[in-house]
């Protein structure tokens, strides 16, 4: 066990270091002056530009500099944000909490309706259940979830005058853009999971199981769902991420601050230390994300283990 | 579902024999694959149908008789009626003229996008997969890199280097799909390669671009075409995503997602002004999945034996991974 897990964080290393050289090279990727563009919409004087070079080692050669970040990130510096004056790392700090409770509203509105619905779903394919699961999730993968978003403000916030639309303070706020989010995900779980439940359904281990007269629930919790749950555990990983992703929109839709809306602002600021930071932060915790799913799903399934430890 | 399930003669008896192509052609096995899918598959037959309708729709648009787009037409926020479908938008413009506009640009970023996306990383990935050394290493670990950023981030970092604008947002979400067609295609490539064909290929001295071209690319083809085909939906999402946001086309020319979010402000008075480009997208979402599913159908002589609902769809293949 203790092999896999290393096993697993070893193959992240490339990674994380791809990820570091990507993000680095965002600043060297646009066309102009790096201390020119880190100074943008200040109007600075050729003094200020060479002052700034000297300053974060913009003048070595490209490898040089590629180490001067490493270092500094390896430090906890994220650099210095040119539109607020403040390190990017303070900034991400303080929009932070807004996101994660956005993503864990979302992940709980994926989890909370996408495995109800997907079981009752592959438990009896073609019927009723399915049928109006599958259509609902249909709908659910191809409605534009910043659409989805707006729909359910124009119902709930200003026909319906339910739930307030816009805001942060109470956990109220929070539903609308936690549905938003995690709506189109549920209808992936829901798909997934069903589909994978139907697969093992099949299997002649099922047949045995009911032939020795175990009860559907039992059928179901015991041997279905523990063969069936694997992928999906590793999807909830793979799109964890896309919740992070997916709170950009709904957060400048629903007015809430939070890295998405911060991004987006920094991007519109031309403010490329800010917009790294974002980026590197967001990639970083994909990855760990879905190192700790692979992780959990070696623990859940022997099966994955061994075929790491090839 | 209805319908003869046996591959033959009998998926096309219901018509005279004279009207059928001829079956050794190639085109003769296409039309007569279409007819099976098409009984075994309704709903990918409508969703095929109305693709060809959307296309048509966007390519004729300037000779259909409606309002010019960016003309003011009459008063603003009128709600829909018998004069203007789905209403006027916040100008005063005519809004089922400009989805009808709109979706000559939204579809065609999405197309190019896709392409793009397609053009780029299906050799890669056939590279990966065929060389199977270090090169397979490196190229694999790069897609990881760039998959490592979820769809949305990554398109924003393209942003960010090139600056808004409407070439941006095809490159944007052209580059953010690469790694998802290069992760589709690396599995069977390697696969394919083990098998006993290759070998064989090799024996007689085939060299490894022949191979590619005469013995990988062909069985990749139906798995392709799906990818693609469900492709276009998601990218249309990505792009109208990054309108929405403001990174794309300039406001007066019409777009699905950039009309969008105009309406956003007018939502209290004027629903329609939204929710008219939303059901574009979602439609367009929904026809490119259903189509992904028709054409695997079309393709893979095994799924027109199976039962529509034990079939997996092609959905989660690309909302999984993109």
């Amino acid at each position: 066990m203790i092999q896999f897990i290393l096993r697993r964080l070893l193959m992240a290393v490339p990674v994380l270091f791809g990820i570091t050289v990507l993000v680095f090279s965002i600043l060297h990727l646009i066309p102009g002056n790096p201390a020119q563009i880190l100074l943008f919409g200040s109007s600075p004087t050729p003094q200020q530009i060479a002052n700034l070079d000297k300053q974060l080692g913009l003048s070595g050669s490209i490898l040089s500099q590629y180490w001067n970040y490493l270092v500094q990130l390896l430090h906890g510096n994220l650099g210095f944000s040119y539109s607020s004056h403040q390190t990017v790392a303070a900034e991400i700090g303080s929009q932070l909490p807004y996101t994660i409770n956005l993503a864990l509203g979302g992940l709980v509105v994926a989890l909370g309706i996408g495995v109800p619905v997907g079981i009752a779903a592959g438990v009896r394919p073609g019927g009723i259940t399915d049928k109006l699961a599958t259509g609902v999730a249909v709908l659910g993968v191809a409605i534009p979830y910043f659409w989805l978003a707006i729909l359910l403000v124009l119902l709930f916030a200003v026909k319906l005058r339910l739930l307030p639309a816009l805001g942060t303070g109470s956990l109220k706020a929070l539903i609308l853009p936690s549905i938003a989010l995690g709506w189109g995900f549920a209808a992936i779980i829901a798909r997934l999971l069903r589909n994978n439940l139907i697969e093992v359904y099949q299997r002649p281990y099922m047949l045995v199981a009911r032939a020795k007269g175990l009860s559907e629930w039992r059928l179901l919790w015991q041997h279905a769902m523990r063969n069936a749950v694997g992928s999906t555990v590793t999807i909830v990983g793979l799109q964890f991420g896309y919740l992070l992703a997916g709170a950009v929109a709904i957060e400048v839709i629903f007015g809430r601050p939070g890295l998405g809306a911060f991004l987006v602002q920094r991007i519109q600021e031309k403010d490329v230390p800010s917009i790294q930071g974002v980026v590197l932060f967001v990639a970083v915790v994909y990855l760990l994300a879905n190192l700790l799913v692979d992780v959990a799903h070696g623990l859940l399934d022997p099966r994955i283990r061994r075929s790491w430890s090839r | 579902m209805t319908g003869p399930t046996a591959p033959g003669p009998a998926a096309a008896a219901g018509q005279p024999p004279a009207a059928r192509a001829p079956r050794h052609t190639r085109r003769g096995v296409l039309a007569a694959r279409f007819r099976l899918a098409a009984r075994r598959d309704p709903l990918g037959f409508i969703a095929a149908v109305a693709a060809a309708l959307l296309v048509l729709m966007a390519l004729l648009a300037p000779l259909l008789p409606i309002a010019d787009p960016a003309a003011i037409i009459g008063a603003a926020q009128q709600g829909p009626s018998a004069h203007h479908l789905f209403g006027t938008d916040q100008l005063g413009r005519d809004v089922l003229s400009r989805i009808v506009f709109g979706a000559r640009h939204t579809l065609l970023t999405a197309v190019l996008a896709t392409a793009l996306a397609a053009v780029i990383g299906t050799p890669l990935g056939i590279l990966a997969g065929y060389l199977a050394r270090w090169p397979s290493g490196v190229v694999m670990r790069v897609m990881d890199v760039l998959l490592a950023f979820p769809g949305l981030l990554l398109a924003l970092v393209v942003v960010t280097i090139l600056g808004p604008g409407v070439s941006t947002v095809v490159l944007a979400v052209g580059i953010s799909y690469t790694p998802i067609f290069a992760r589709v295609v690396y599995g069977p490539t390697k696969s394919i390669r083990a098998q006993d064909y290759i070998a064989a290929a090799r024996a007689v001295g085939c060299r490894p671009l022949r191979i590619v071209r005469r013995h990988v690319l062909p069985v990749l083809g139906s798995e392709l075409i799906v990818v693609i085909s469900s492709a276009i939906g998601w990218t249309t999402l990505l792009a109208a995503t990054l309108d929405f946001l403001g990174f794309g086309i300039r406001p007066p020319s019409p777009d699905w997602g950039a009309d969008l979010s105009a309406g956003v402000q007018y939502l209290g008075q004027a629903w329609w002004i939204s929710a008219a480009p939303g059901i574009a997208i979602t439609i367009t979402i929904l026809i490119a999945n259903y189509l992904g599913d028709f054409l695997a159908s079309m393709t893979d002589p095994d799924r027109l034996r199976q039962r529509r609902s034990k079939l997996k769809d092609t959905t989660q293949l690309i909302a999984g991974e993109g």
